[in-house]
């Protein structure tokens, strides 16, 4: 226990100076509550470069540079941080997390499955092995492995606690940019926060307080990760596009690289991020150009790896040496994007990408039904997934009524009074679903109960839903608040 | 019309149209299924059942915030806030057993005093599993650890899953100390071979998941300490241990 506690806190302080080059251009509430994801952001993309060099990696080893590594972080910033006045605010964070860390160490409510069992024992044959196995990763995405590969490392059994201290930390995380967010953009006097607070923790505690969100916080997987990951990844997009904060646009970037490497899928999602950066006239080119650009180089060296490695072997998974290519080949047509970026055709029609995208998607979604839907042999047993799919989000996937309540909000949603940059959470929702419903017809078998993973993947956008969703809400009835 | 609503209403009506023509076409070919009698029903016991108070209740303190313009009303909903959280946790327990079970455990988290193991891990999820996964867990205890039960997704899976436990931290090798004899390994071979093919025999395994929705009658994999690996039908495990009682 005292090893993950110290896992833990490492992660957290990690997060901390790694935000600390921000921390002029970040309120101080979500300076602190992005640390832990920062930290473990930041943990992993350390790990799996260490695990891809040809050093044998042991405990001792990576105790040492982890703690070159937040040494090194302390003595490029030391000027600022001795003489800085956040040193009270950090100690007290800090211990903070370290009590809710310790919480959730002494009361272990872990649940796993046979994926998680996957996952952890995957991550410590990754430690014992000292190579990525193929059978891992075609499985699932690289981080879910390296994450539980620090048992090992630390020396502790397994990483359980957490998912619930990241689920509290992006709870809250949610609550104060809900409640940021709307009394910037709602007319209500400065003088009432405390209306749009209570409104704001009402909605935040029903969402969080539902089964699904619970479970997903003790559930040892990558969904709840993917989701909190990708959240932030758009949430920091809008912020920029909106208000002009470029910190965020550098946070959106590093939430997207973390989050693709969650999940096998995750490139693919995060390219809708992509084109919606592409196409969003308030960010200049060099940013656009530094966003994309670096993260199709990381994707393509790190597809081009994957493909080398699976060249040859025969996968029954999901990742074959030939959709690694595909992947690899779509972020190559993200960098020509980039490089067209600046001629003038490009330049009049960039802002119609996003609709193109979902007219894409929306085409693709159709041809595959149709052509799976038409076909004799075996086409009813593909459509049934949407009926399966159907009856989790109502009943059996353990949503209760969440989806019934934001699907109907969200869409007499869409005909209230719009707030700048809107389309980015309108356009990635429908892709996303568009997008999904594709995958949909590709994956195995699915079945009726939360586990089935469809209805896991909801989790994935749940989050940027029900923010859009409170958000419209909470402006239309907060206006209504006379001075 | 205004031009914009116009614009809008050309770029955006194709698609429209477009999916709902996936949605008809997808309900259509579900028709001969009970998939649409099961969804009307549902959203028939939504409209009309339980979770209606909870949706009435949040509809209501919305149209209080509509209408009304009293400040005080803030701390109103901050208490409120408070009394329906707890309110829909109570609901979530009774609804939802397992997440009453956790809670439940919160009282003997005080004794717990052991460092959680994966066993423990496993142990928390039983109380959600079916009776047969969970005997077998038992029966994993029963034998104080001789044998411990891997669930794998594939024989490929072997190799390092094999290595990963030896190199655990907590599984090391010695803890495993029980042995089949010949005979025994002897049976298990011939139900192998007569069962399946030789080439596709280790391919026919399922996945054995730990959680009720999944079926039980999978088949598990038996870890032995001599380090062969052999898949063994749930069946066979009451034969070959006939003085454990699960």
């Amino acid at each position: 226990m005292f090893n993950q506690f110290l896992f833990l806190l490492y992660i957290t302080v990690l997060g901390t100076l790694l935000l600390f080059f921000l921390k002029d251009h970040l309120r101080i509430t979500n300076f602190y509550l992005l640390s832990l994801p920062a930290g473990l952001g930041a943990w992993l993309f350390f790990l799996t470069f260490l695990f891809l060099l040809p050093i044998p990696l042991n405990r001792i080893l990576i105790l040492t540079l982890s703690l070159i590594l937040l040494a090194s972080l302390f003595i490029i910033q030391k000027k600022k941080l001795f003489f800085s006045k956040y040193w009270k605010s950090m100690g007290i964070f800090w211990g903070f997390a370290s009590l809710f860390s310790l919480f959730f160490l002494k009361f272990n409510f872990s649940v796993i499955s046979n994926d998680s069992w996957r996952m952890i024992i995957g991550g410590k044959a990754l430690v014992s092995s000292q190579r990525l196995i193929e059978n891992l990763i075609s499985s699932a995405g690289i981080y879910s492995y390296i994450l539980h590969s620090t048992s090992t490392l630390f020396g502790f059994d397994y990483l359980y606690a957490l998912f619930p201290l990241l689920t509290l930390s992006f709870g809250l995380f949610f609550l104060y940019n809900l409640t940021l967010n709307l009394n910037l953009y709602s007319s209500l006097p400065k003088t009432q926060p405390l209306f749009s607070s209570s409104l704001t923790l009402f909605l935040t505690l029903l969402l969080f307080s539902s089964f699904i969100i619970l479970y997903h916080s003790i559930y040892i997987h990558n969904n709840l990760l993917f989701g909190i990951f990708t959240f932030i990844a758009l949430f920091g997009l809008w912020k920029r596009a909106s208000q002009g904060k470029r910190a965020w646009l550098l946070i959106s970037w590093g939430a997207l690289l973390t989050s693709c490497l969650f999940r096998i899928e995750g490139p693919l999602f995060a390219l809708i991020v992509v084109i919606l950066l592409i196409s969003i006239r308030s960010i200049p080119y060099k940013e656009k150009f530094y966003y994309v650009g670096l993260l199709s180089l990381f994707m393509i060296l790190w597809h081009a790896y994957l493909a080398l490695i699976l060249s040859g072997f025969t996968s029954d998974y999901f990742l074959t040496s030939q959709r690694v290519l595909l992947i690899t080949a779509l972020y190559i047509g993200a960098l020509i994007l980039l490089i067209l970026y600046q001629k003038t055709l490009f330049k009049r029609i960039k802002k119609f990408f996003p609709l193109a995208m979902v007219y894409s998607l929306t085409f693709g979604w159709s041809f595959f039904i149709f052509t799976k839907g038409l076909r004799v042999k075996g086409d009813i047993l593909i459509l049934e997934k949407y009926g399966t799919l159907t009856l989790n989000v109502l009943e059996n996937g353990g949503w209760g009524i969440i989806w019934i309540v934001l699907g109907v909000l969200f869409f007499i949603g869409l005909l209230l009074k719009r707030f700048h940059h809107e389309s980015i959470f309108i356009y990635y929702i429908l892709s996303f679903f568009l997008f999904f419903n594709i995958l949909n017809l590709y994956r195995g078998g699915w079945r009726e109960g939360w586990g089935d993973s469809g209805n896991r993947m909801l989790i994935h956008i749940v989050f940027i839903v029900a923010f859009y969703t409170f958000f419209k809400w909470g402006r239309l009835f907060l206006s209504k608040i006379q001075k | 019309m205004n031009k914009k609503i116009r614009l809008k209403l050309i770029l955006f009506s194709p698609l429209i149209l477009i999916l709902l023509g996936n949605i008809i076409f997808i309900f259509y070919k579900l028709s001969n299924t009970d998939y649409l009698t099961k969804t009307s029903q549902i959203l028939g016991n939504y409209f009309w059942g339980f979770p209606l108070i909870p949706f009435s209740v949040v509809l209501c303190v919305l149209l209080m915030l509509f209408f009304t313009r009293k400040t005080s009303l803030s701390i109103f909903l901050l208490n409120l806030s408070i009394v329906f959280i707890l309110f829909l946790i109570a609901i979530n327990t009774a609804l939802f057993p397992e997440i009453h079970r956790y809670l439940q455990k919160f009282d003997s988290g005080f004794k717990i005093k052991k460092e959680p193991t994966l066993e423990k891990a496993m142990a928390n999820s039983s109380a959600s599993l079916s009776k047969d996964i969970t005997s077998y867990l038992h029966l994993n205890h029963s034998l104080n650890n001789k044998i411990l039960l891997i669930p794998s997704s594939s024989p490929l899976d072997n190799d390092y899953f094999f290595h990963a436990f030896v190199s655990s931290t907590q599984f090391k090798k010695e803890k495993y100390n029980y042995v089949l004899d010949n005979k025994d390994l002897k049976k298990l071979k011939e139900f192998e071979s007569k069962k399946y093919k030789a080439s596709q025999g280790i391919r026919d395994i399922k996945i054995y998941s730990l959680f009720p929705s999944q079926s039980p009658n999978e088949k598990l994999i038996l870890f032995y300490h001599n380090h062969t690996i052999l898949f063994l039908p749930l069946e066979w495990t009451h034969r070959l241990f006939p003085d454990i009682h699960v």
